[in-house]
């Protein structure tokens, strides 16, 4: 079916190939890994779910294929079934052709499969610490790979290469970490082991299934550019599963935009961020909130993504696609992946064209314009407009949290983590101050000690005036009633044993609200966070992560807080679903003047919601002020990096792009380096930072720890090397 | 008391329930089990109309093979064997739901409290459970008979203490994940008590494995029951009880080998019902939603 479809692009690209100079030996080879109409489907108690529908791809060696799509849209279900590595007893069915090496692997038995995984194709995991044998010497898990593929390698020989790889992938003093224990390298370090061992045998096809989405962001700029080195050092194809578009357009020379199971476009990277020709990848584009942007609000998809255990007749995309509004076609015929003109790309739409001719797809050519055309929602509440003179919805003063690490027979604490080392902070009504860090800086722990949910061990939280860590069992619980938490994953904070109407009116409930009444009011605060109300009796597993997290939301806005603390609220969603809940948040901070705290690792997201900003790093605030001083003239060395370090998810002139990936991980918060703790990362660092530590002083409009300040400003080109 | 899959505690929701009991009656064997025991226990209630006999009465010429008015012949002392079986159904589904009830019933707040609140309340309450766990069953409830004295609602303290540990440390390992999930801080952060966070909000989430272990216990209770008649401690006579009837028939093994062969069927019968059904449980409820449970059902396709 649409394998034929295909065919046909394939072999346009190779004709046409002399043109695409992104990959130059295209035209000489045949694809090294080519997927043709591969459908798998799962048996599952709501029906037959088809995972993927009917996809269709080809890897060339030497080239980086980014397979980008949502979650569930079938990208990595489809590689990990080409492979053979779907073992669940639910699978119903795989079938198509997975050509590697002239070869369908689907028709090879299990011990030929075996034998070419690992020596023609590699896999990377997203969870390397968990993909590694954590009682296995690191060095001897990649000796074996080597070993198992060629007999005849000494254990000698073997060592020398495994040191020669890890070198390689920059895992510092290769020989000493070589008998080392997974439990002793960092995400990112065992990230670059996995690596190693992928690419150890030389494999033609190296598959990267979301390889940096468990990492920092200034780790996964390293990672990144090991896997480049990775690439360029075998001359494998690379084959990129990701969700994130930025690194979509760091990394990737094609693209292929997966929906509903299906590849609805595929292209060189350029022309599918500046002239995407499918609404799908059009209307991605235009939800992703970006560092450069100014736009006040974010345009998201409406609706949810497609059951897959019924498939539509027509294109999967219809019910949320602007172009197909009514047209019969979109509905009824499933549309085929064609070759556009140029032969460059294919979209699987009725009307390509108009695809691309929409307002605002432009988003990767020129950013700033587009933007300025969306429309411009003012959120009046805004914590500029708030009157300043009265008291703060949230101060911190001085705040400190540490918890013992015990050891011994006695569990006596034998050391001390500090997660959160003297911050302050205030957030006036209305307001959103955005707490930006990498994971284990002390956000979260910050987040809960608002509430009482950790108990500090120094300094002041007052809540509209009224100390948190001073406040009696009722005091307590009025100040938790004026203070609400919304947490990152939907599926875990929501109570399972319970209907998502009684899950909303918990916090109602435990204020002896009569039943009527709290009826009444989960009506309405469904209405209000966009769920349906006939709704309120199903179960939270009915729902996706989405409107999950807007049931999470309706909860804590029950008891009509003043204060939302937000804990990493979009990160565990998709982005056009991210797009809907950032501007739901927006709205009602606009309707209710409430104060946000929101805390993220996600730069671009914070940038979109906040209008102050505090970065922390290792339970120290490192910088803070408004929006635009942070985000357009940070003086905190660590700011600068964290912004670089960032993927912008626009291909155009990606090469001449300065990108300084921040060198090793976060020190251990046990043992935090004295002076200043940023030093140990430093490109700046000098004598003086070891021994002082530098306070938050006035920078420039805004606060910012750093000895150098004033001058990091005329640092920037040295801050790379 | 008698309905022992329905009458499991439950807090659960009707929708919640109606797609757990689907899946429970998805499972083949699980429907089995169920009918079976639902069978059992009719029986039971209805055994003084259903019953030929009366029990108790001595009317019959002793040890009669199988007849017509004896459908199974007739016991040492001229009883019924049939009437006799049917009535000591009531004992012995009593026993298991009683002694079920009074482990769940003591067990299952001890794992609750020693599990969320940790500390010194885990200290206290898990040496208490060791203590009891250190004493084999058997001989904890021959301990207890021996002070308390035979009688149905001694027996069923008996063997209910002795199933305290298995409740208590079950409880207390589920709490201590579930303690750890983003809801329960939710809860505890809209100004949620300690006790109304165990109860409502912890507690629902660990019922799924409490009511496999209730099932299980109430087969091993069947066993210790038939157990601790035939040496005599369980239920006293004349009342009948499987057990007791399966001492009773050890003597005249030779004699009347029929005698025996029916109530232990029964017994075997009641705890194979019993497995099945907690094995549909285990399947129907899952770890935690139902997707594990679909991921259950893919895999055990028993």
């Amino acid at each position: 079916m649409s394998g034929g479809g295909l065919d046909g692009v394939v072999r346009d690209d190779i004709a046409d190939s002399g043109t695409m100079p992104i990959v130059p030996d295209r035209g000489a080879c045949q694809p090294v890994l080519s997927l043709r109409n591969l459908v798998v489907e799962f048996t599952t108690p709501a029906g037959v779910v088809r995972a993927v529908d009917g996809m269709s791809y080809d890897v060339y060696g030497g080239e980086t294929l980014s397979v980008v799509g949502e979650t569930g849209s079938g990208k990595s279900v489809s590689v990990l079934a080409a492979l053979g590595l779907l073992q669940t007893a639910n699978l119903r069915r795989v079938s198509g052709e997975v050509m590697l090496a002239g070869v369908d692997l689907l028709t090879l038995p299990e011990a030929e499969l075996r034998r070419r995984l690992g020596r023609d194709v590699a896999m990377i995991f997203q969870d390397a610490i968990s993909a590694l044998n954590p009682v296995q010497r690191v060095g001897e898990q990649i000796a074996e790979g080597l070993r198992v593929h060629d007999r005849a390698l000494t254990a000698n020989a073997a060592r020398e290469r495994v040191v020669e790889l890890l070198e390689m992938v920059g895992v510092p003093h290769p020989r000493a970490r070589y008998d080392q224990y997974p439990h002793q390298f960092s995400g990112g370090m065992c990230q670059r082991v996995m690596i190693a061992m992928a690419i150890a045998n030389r494999p033609k096809v190296l598959i990267a299934d979301e390889p940096t989405t468990a990492l920092d962001v200034s780790v996964q700029a390293q990672i990144l550019d090991v896997l480049r080195l990775a690439r360029e050092e075998t001359g494998a194809g690379v084959v990129l599963i990701t969700h994130d578009l930025g690194v979509v357009a760091e990394t990737a020379d094609r693209v292929a935009v997966t929906y509903g199971g299906r590849i609805v476009e595929t292209g060189d990277v350029i022309s599918i961020f500046t002239r995407p020709r499918h609404p799908y990848t059009a209307a991605l584009m235009r939800s992703l909130p970006r560092l450069d942007s100014t736009a006040e609000r974010l345009l998201p998809i409406p609706g949810q993504p497609p059951d897959l255990t019924e498939i539509p007749p027509g294109c999967a995309f219809a019910p949320r696609c602007p172009t197909a509004r009514d047209r019969s076609v979109c509905v009824q015929t499933r549309p085929e992946l064609r070759a556009d003109d140029a032969g460059t790309g294919a979209s699987a739409c009725h009307f390509p064209d108009e695809a691309a001719a929409r307002p605002g797809t432009g988003a990767g050519a020129q950013p700033l314009s587009s933007d300025a055309a969306e429309p411009v929602a003012t959120p009046a509440g805004a914590g500029d407009a708030a009157p300043e003179s009265t008291v703060p919805v949230l101060e911190v003063r001085d705040a400190v949290s540490r918890f013992p690490v015990r050891s011994g027979v006695f569990a006596r604490a034998t050391a001390w983590v500090h997660a959160v080392d003297g911050v302050s902070l205030r957030i006036p009504a209305g307001g959103t101050l955005g707490l930006v860090g990498e994971s284990g800086c002390g956000k979260t722990t910050l987040a809960r000690l608002v509430l009482r949910l950790v108990d500090p061990t120094g300094g002041q939280i007052l809540v509209e005036g009224d100390d948190v860590g001073r406040a009696g069992r009722a005091g307590l619980r009025r100040i938790r009633r004026r203070a609400q938490m919304v947490f990152q994953d939907p599926y875990a904070s929501l109570n399972p044993r319970l209907t998502v109407g009684d899950n909303v009116a918990e916090p109602l409930r435990l204020q002896r609200l009569p039943r009527a009444r709290r009826r009444e009011d989960v009506r309405e605060l469904f209405s209000r966070v966009g769920l349906r109300p006939e709704h309120a009796d199903r179960f939270p597993a009915e729902f996706s992560g989405g409107q999950r997290q807007r049931v999470a939301i309706a909860r804590a806005l029950a008891s009509r807080p003043r204060l939302l603390i937000l804990d990493e609220p979009v990160s565990a969603l998709d982005v056009s679903v991210q797009a809907q809940v950032l501007n739901l948040l927006a709205d009602l901070q606009r309707e209710s003047g409430m104060a946000y705290l929101f805390v993220s690792h996600d730069l671009s997201v914070i940038r979109q919601v906040a209008d102050q900003v505090a970065v922390m790093y290792l339970g120290k605030i490192v910088e803070s002020g408004s929006v635009t001083r942070v985000y357009d003239d940070p003086r905190h060395p660590y700011t600068r990096s964290l912004l670089a370090s960032v993927p912008v998810p626009d291909p155009v002139g990606r090469e001449t792009r300065r990108r300084v990936p921040l060198g090793g991980d976060v020190p251990s918060p046990v043992n935090p380096p004295s002076g200043c703790r940023f030093r140990t990362r430093c490109p700046i660092a000098a004598a003086r930072c070891a021994e002082e530590e530098p306070l938050l002083r006035s920078v420039a409009g805004g606060h910012t720890a750093c000895h150098f300040a004033d001058e990091v400003h005329d640092l920037v080109p040295q801050v790379g090397t | 008391m008698s309905a022992l899959p329905a009458g499991a505690p439950t807090v659960a929701p009707r929708r919640r329930r109606l797609a757990a009991a689907r899946r429970f009656a998805q499972s083949r064997s699980a429907v089995v089990g169920a009918v079976g025991l639902a069978a059992l226990v009719v029986m039971a209630l209805l055994a003084p109309i259903v019953a030929p006999f009366d029990p108790a009465v001595q009317g019959g010429e002793p040890l009669l093979g199988p007849s017509g008015t004896h459908l199974l012949g007739t016991d040492q002392l001229g009883r019924d064997i049939v009437s006799r079986m049917i009535h000591g159904a009531r004992g012995s589904l009593l026993v298991a739901a009683g002694a079920a009830a009074v482990g769940a019933g003591i067990g299952v707040p001890l794992g609750l409290v020693a599990g969320y609140l940790g500390r010194w309340a885990d200290a206290v309450a898990m040496r208490v459970v060791d203590l009891l766990l250190a004493v084999p069953g058997i001989l904890l409830a021959l301990v207890i008979i021996a002070v308390l004295g035979p009688g149905r609602l001694n027996l069923i303290l008996a063997i209910g203490i002795g199933a305290i540990p298995e409740f208590a440390r079950l409880t207390r390992v589920a709490t201590l994940e579930v303690r750890e999930r983003d809801f329960v801080l939710a809860a505890r952060g809209m100004g949620a008590s300690t006790p109304d966070t165990m109860a409502r909000t912890v507690l629902p989430n660990v019922l799924g494995p409490i009511m496999v272990q209730f099932v299980i216990t109430a087969s091993m209770a069947v066993v210790v029951e038939a157990g601790l008649s035939f040496l005599g401690l369980g239920t006293p006579p004349p009342a009948p009880s499987w057990g007791g009837m399966l001492q009773d028939a050890r003597s005249y093994l030779y004699q009347s080998p029929t005698y025996g062969l029916f109530p232990g069927i029964c017994l075997a019968a009641t705890v194979f019902f019993l497995e099945r059904i907690g094995r549909g449980l285990q399947l129907a409820v899952g770890g935690g939603g139902p997707r594990a449970a679909a991921r259950g059902l893919g895999r055990g396709a028993v």
